[in-house]
């Protein structure tokens, strides 16, 4: 324990030091002119501007900010010629958001924003009202002196005629509304918008036999995914509610109530905080999620573990040129969601949670720490992660005598890598993890291709062609399905108007020659807001220590109505 | 004196075949006169957000709508930037779609899957699929870049009472779904008025029509309405701008992978 407390508090300060080089600005001192006549302070700015990541407002907003002295009672309307502007750095330029520097940009012009946004013209950045009148004053003197210059040309137009005239020196008068931050323009925009969607799920499923406890052969599953999403005008802070909920019509361990995410989030250009529930996704490949380690299973969601729970976190993101660098703290450990036998595809016995076992002290309160980074090298796409903390995977400890599992979570420790390489139609996936957890050690990777032919049979449709190999260090004592096995797999898109799917994959277990289990996908639109999914899954094996040995009486088939409204 | 004589054979074939040539290099050098000056009057935009309205028939009438917006970024010396957000149908609302495009190497493209919170980065070479399954393909929605094709001139002709270079255009990317195109661009504004597409097998697959123009910034045009037919299938898509707004504001900062889950 101590040693992953030193290690997550390592973490911590190197996380410290990563989000204060990302901040930290490197200071330039390059300068722009002098002023000539005919310069615009829109070309002024297109030469100052670093790269296009910076926003044309942004750059004129910095200069301006930067060269008080160089406009004329601090308007950008009139920038002194003869003056030289020092260039801020690019850190300054991005200080403030590019939605702010537009909503000033296009006040500061005496514009309407062209944008059909919401956003109000904002105040002024107003000093106080008697500094106002004064300067006021000041520019109508300045104006009627035909002080010396440059008008601000809009974006596009011809380079604006300037007012020739000589400056008395004297007139330099830094305009207090520089100092004025851009909040106010932030403060007057300050509506929160609502956007929300919702996905109601009616699912049949329909198993081959009974099951080995008499379990009945169809099952209906209600669901409803709602989506709320606020967000203020500048996108700086969101709030963001993604409530699911289900129900089992056999079993009521398998009913749920989740909120999937529901956090604040802040964001700026290049970081985003987040604080609350929220689903992380990482990985590449399609056979199974090995990296993936943040959110805990939802074994009800089917076999092919995809859904996940929300997780609490607080959680950074930042990226620049060095790549994205991902930091999670997890405050609050969510146990893995298994169906009770009437509800099928699940344990023989129920997993009975009231009992389960930590090897953290602190047990669902242990801190877990994740963290990712990842790049982008061309054609290569490549993520190195690190996970310490509970380990989403339960050793279940049978009880015969109660007839149940008691969960048992071990601490672990797991690091990550995931890679993607692009070569034409040619897709190459490598996920592998290294973890440590209670007794085991062990490696895993999944490897392989996909391959898509478009256009076959002379129609519009893509054929996908999947092989994965899975791989597991633990060979046959591996819990999982995976230990030595290959997927294969199609993918069919029809390119058609009711965007018609299929898969199809079967994975063969190299070591056992007659475990294997295929599933299908399909899926077709009937309408603007239905979809009809069905899916359909195999399990085959005749050695009992097999995983798949538990589901050898559940072959099924699912069909569910999805609608979006 | 055989040697000479192929000498000389060789010579007289190779005036005969300069001459031969000279009417189509200069046609070469026209077309691409042309296409560049189009280009020309088409840069410096910066930046546009739209809103797009699809609607698709097939050979017996039947519609299906699809509405998406979209957020552009010129990219000085490289490929725009763009990005589509899906708003119907509406079981992909949501799911947004960027491309950093390159116009001689292949695209960057990834998908944002909503549902799974998931940027899948995508294979991007054959762009010649149906593009939400209208009548246009992925790469008809791309950038007009210079490099992408081979022009040639063709004549002069008026199309509905616009007069109009006609320019051959043979793309480069031997991954096209076309053997060649047929631009008809007009002479007073080098606006897009018709592009006639032709299948690997050479025959016409789809005529492109570009109307409604509208002038933005006092200086760029853009067709509010565009109807592609498709000759061999029947089927037609309509694609209208119904909205369209210049200088919003956006960087490179705004078409960052990293931006995409916080789209809505």
């Amino acid at each position: 324990m101590t040693t992953l407390a030193e290690q997550l508090w390592r973490g911590v300060i190197v996380s410290l030091l990563l989000v204060a080089m990302l901040l930290a600005s490197a200071i330039q001192a390059a300068e722009l002119g002098p002023v000539s006549k005919t310069d615009t302070l829109w070309r002024l700015a297109l030469q100052a501007r670093p790269d296009d990541s910076v926003s044309m407002p942004q750059v004129i907003y910095a200069l301006w900010q930067q060269n008080p002295a160089a406009f004329v009672d601090g308007d950008i309307n009139k920038l002194r010629s003869g003056s030289i502007l020092q260039i801020p750095s690019r850190q300054q330029m991005l200080a403030t958001g590019s939605a702010d520097t537009r909503v000033w940009y296009y006040q500061a012009i005496g514009r309407p924003q062209t944008s059909g946004s919401k956003l109000t013209v904002a105040e002024k950045p107003a000093p106080e009202a008697a500094q106002a009148a004064a300067v006021e004053a000041e520019a109508a003197r300045a104006f009627s002196e035909k002080s010396e210059s440059t008008a601000l040309a809009q974006p596009l137009s011809e380079p604006a005629a300037t007012t020739p005239a000589s400056v008395p020196a004297t007139v330099t008068a830094a305009a207090p509304t520089i100092a004025a931050p851009l909040t106010t323009a932030a403060a007057v925009s300050s509506g929160f918008s609502l956007r929300q969607q919702h996905q109601g799920s009616l699912q049949q499923r329909y198993f081959s036999q009974t099951g080995s406890a008499g379990q009945a052969r169809a099952h209906t599953l209600l669901s409803l995914l709602s989506d709320f999403s606020w967000q203020d005008d500048s996108a700086t802070h969101s709030f963001q509610l993604t409530p699911f909920l289900r129900w089992q019509q056999r079993d009521s361990a398998s009913n749920l109530l989740d909120l999937q995410q529901a956090y604040w989030r802040f964001a700026a250009s290049n970081w985003e905080l987040k604080a609350g529930n929220d689903i992380v996704f990482w990985g590449v490949s399609e056979s199974q999620r090995l990296v993936d380690v943040i959110n805990q299973v939802d074994m009800v969601g089917g076999v092919e573990l995809e859904a996940r729970l929300g997780q609490p976190m607080l959680s950074f993101k930042g990226w620049n040129r060095a790549g994205t660098l991902e930091l999670y703290l997890l405050p609050y450990f969510r146990e893995r969601l298994f169906a009770d036998p009437p509800g099928r595809l699940t344990t023989p016995w129920p997993v009975e949670h009231d009992i389960a076992l930590y090897e953290s002290s602190r047990k669902q309160r242990n801190l877990d720490f994740a963290m990712r980074w990842s790049q982008r090298f061309s054609a290569l796409d490549l993520g190195l992660s690190y996970f310490a903390g509970n380990s989403r995977e339960p050793l279940l400890i049978p009880q015969p005598a109660a007839q149940q599992l008691q969960p048992y979570y071990f601490q672990m420790q797991q690091f990550g890598i995931d890679a993607q390489y692009i070569a034409g139609d040619w897709l190459w996936k490598l996920e592998s993890i290294y973890r440590r957890s209670g007794p085991q050690e062990f490696v895993a990777a999944t490897a392989g291709f996909e391959y898509t032919y478009v256009g076959v049979f002379n129609r519009s449709w893509d054929l996908g062609w999947i092989t994965e190999y899975q791989y597991d260090s633990r060979n046959l004592q591996a819990p999982v399905t995976g230990q030595n096995d290959l997927f294969v797999g199609w993918r069919l898109a029809l390119n058609d108007v009711a965007g018609s799917e299929l898969l199809l994959g079967v994975l063969q277990d190299l070591d056992r020659s007659s475990s294997r289990s295929a599933r299908l996908e399909a899926s077709m639109r009937l309408s603007n807001s239905l979809r009809l999914r069905l899916n359909a899954w195999l399990f085959q094996t005749n050695d009992s220590s097999d995983v798949l040995y538990q589901l050898r009486r559940d072959d099924y088939l699912e069909l569910s109505l999805d609608y979006y409204f | 004196m055989p040697h000479l004589n192929t000498t000389r054979f060789a010579g007289l074939m190779l005036v005969a075949g300069l001459l031969l040539a000279l009417p189509a290099l200069a046609d070469t050098e026209k077309g691409l006169q042309i296409a560049t000056e189009q280009k020309k009057r088409d840069s410096g935009w910066g930046d546009s957000e739209s809103k797009i309205l699809m609607i698709l028939r097939d050979a017996s009438g039947n519609e299906s709508v699809r509405r998406m917006r979209t957020q552009a970024l010129e990219v000085v010396d490289d490929g725009d930037k763009s990005l589509t957000i899906f708003d119907e149908p509406r079981d992909v609302r949501g799911s947004a779609f960027l491309t950093h495009s390159h116009p001689t190497a292949e695209d960057d493209q990834w998908l944002y899957l909503p549902a799974i919170n998931r940027v899948r980065r995508i294979a991007s070479r054959n762009k010649s699929g149906p593009f939400m399954a209208s009548e246009f393909a992925y790469e008809d929605m791309t950038s007009f870049e210079l490099a992408k094709y081979q022009f040639r001139y063709l004549r002069d002709d008026v199309l509905n009472g616009v007069s109009c270079y006609v320019i051959e255009r043979i793309p480069a990317d031997k991954f096209s779904g076309y053997s060649k195109t047929v631009a008809w661009v007009d002479q007073a504004h080098y606006r897009v008025q018709q592009i006639e597409f032709y299948d690997k097998k050479q025959s016409l697959l789809k005529t492109l029509q570009a109307s409604n123009y509208q002038l933005f910034l006092d200086k760029y045009w853009r067709p509010m309405l565009l109807q592609m037919q498709n000759h061999q299938t029947g089927k037609r898509t309509d694609l209208k701008v119904e909205e369209l707004q210049f200088n919003v504001g956006r960087s490179a900062a705004d078409f960052d992978v990293n931006v995409l889950e916080r789209l809505r």
